[in-house]
């Protein structure tokens, strides 16, 4: 009997986690691809550089940071590939949506400051553990990059 | 080089699977249950086949009679004088039937092998209960005694324990458990996921559990054999399975989740054997140990309580 209970409990944190982190995920990546089209003109390069064109403009740093929870469906999949190896396909889509993420933060940034074109992007991925033991609670990924801002106009 | 007015549209789904995590899912769960099944089999046959040959005497130092004492002598209240005394004379009453059965086992000559002893204790609890252990020591619940009518019906539960020991069950159990443990800790220890762990280690279990019904089987055989042999007939000798069967039914189709087989399959496999032998003659119960079943003298005896207990 006792088994069944483990069991049942087992499936029921399952089913939680793959229902609301698949809603989770469906909606965020609507969310991804609206706001890609609006902030498609905040131009993204890993240039080092700024175009000559743009040489006069003034760098400023931005950022964008994202940190997305794993969801107890996506563990239990990935410790289950842990044993087999291959594709983690939970984590990739993951890892996708929060790089992406933080691209549009750094992009919102820049378009604050007025700027057009962000050179130098770089992007960090860390986990953020918590309690999860050796698992992984949460990822974080960090995109920086040089905003260019045009200068004022002269009057 | 020329820049971009906009940045690009990259088409979806390259960066991500197109693939539906249950599908991954349900393939993974089921190569990694699948495995471990056919993991634990393998564990369970290999053990079967080798337990029996380590040497009684190891098992009888592992499990000390220490140990055993110390079980025995864990009643939540202590006891009078008198009790102690009823409670030594029970002992010995069982041990003395505990003897004579191993007697008659030596003479069915099942085994050439003949280090294996018995040691019997009686254990206070309200559970009607018995089991064997590591090194030959049966324990039988006060509950048990309580609850038997006759002899021949607490000689089928001791004699089933016997033939477990009989059997090396106990160091099967044991060692089957540690290997597979040691398995599972093995496989999963390294990805750091307690829920894999469980559910495999469910898995295993579940597989373990059949083979341990299998024991159960086998020692109910060998109890039958032995009570055939040493009384002559099998009357009475399904009493404790009726009284288990009257208190908590069946386990029905939950059987694959326990440690034993179905009372009914138990029963059935009893009423088998018992077909055509006609009505015997049950024996009573030892004194010593009918002096366990009611404290009170007033109540009627239990000679008379057996008889009216007769189906």
């Amino acid at each position: 009997m006792a088994a069944l209970i483990q069991l049942a409990v087992f499936l029921l944190l399952l089913l939680t986690g793959y229902f609301f982190g698949r809603r989770a995920e469906a909606r965020h990546y609507q969310t991804i691809v609206e706001r890609e089209a609006q902030l498609g003109h905040i131009l993204l390069s890993s240039e080092r550089l700024p175009p000559p064109e743009l040489l006069h403009y003034k760098g400023s740093l931005v950022m964008g940071n994202v940190v997305i929870s794993v969801d107890y469906f996506k563990v239990v999949a990935a410790a289950l590939r842990n044993l087999f190896g291959g594709r983690i396909a939970a984590y990739e889509s993951l890892l996708d949506r929060a790089r992406r993420e933080a691209l549009l933060r750094m992009q919102q940034e820049a378009e604050a400051l007025g700027a057009e074109t962000i050179i130098n992007t770089k992007l960090e991925t860390s986990r953020v553990s918590g309690d999860a033991g050796k698992g992984i609670g949460s990822m974080e990924v960090l995109a920086y990059g040089t905003a260019l801002v045009p200068p004022p106009p002269v009057t | 080089m020329s820049r971009l007015k906009r940045n690009p549209t990259f088409p979806e789904h390259i960066n991500r699977s197109r693939e539906h995590p249950l599908k991954e899912f349900a393939w993974l769960l089921a190569g990694a249950v699948l495995s471990l099944v056919v993991l634990a089999v393998c564990i369970s046959v290999l053990v079967a086949w080798l337990s029996p040959l380590i040497p009684f005497r190891w098992e009888e130092s592992l499990a000390s009679s220490k140990s055993a004492q110390q079980l025995e002598l864990s009643p939540s209240q202590p006891r009078s004088e008198a009790e102690q005394q009823r409670w030594q004379v029970a002992e010995a009453a069982l041990t003395a039937l505990g003897t004579s059965l191993a007697e008659s086992q030596r003479q069915l000559r099942l085994t050439e092998d003949d280090s294996i002893g018995y040691h019997f204790h009686l254990l206070q609890s309200d559970i009607p209960n018995a089991f064997a252990t590591l090194g030959g020591n049966i324990f039988v619940t006060s509950a048990l005694v309580e609850e038997v009518s006759s002899e021949n019906a607490l000689a089928m539960v001791v004699a089933h324990e016997m033939a477990h020991v009989f059997y090396r069950h106990p160091i099967q159990a044991l060692s089957r458990g540690a290997v597979m443990q040691l398995v599972l800790v093995a496989l999963t220890g390294g990805s750091g996921s307690s829920a894999v762990h469980t559910v495999l280690g469910q898995a295993g279990w579940l597989t373990l559990l059949s083979f341990n019904r299998e024991m159960e089987r086998e020692s109910d055989e060998a109890a039958i054999a032995l009570l055939q042999s040493h009384y002559g007939h099998l009357a009475g000798a399904d009493e404790f399975f009726r009284d288990m069967l009257a208190q908590q039914g069946d386990d029905g189709w939950q059987v694959w989740l326990e440690t034993h087989p179905g009372l009914n399959s138990r029963i059935r496999m009893l009423e088998e054997r018992v077909s055509g032998a006609g009505e015997a003659e049950l024996t009573p119960l030892d004194a010593g140990l009918r002096a366990l079943q009611r404290n009170s003298p007033e109540l009627p005896t239990p000679a008379v309580e057996a008889f009216q207990r007769q189906p």
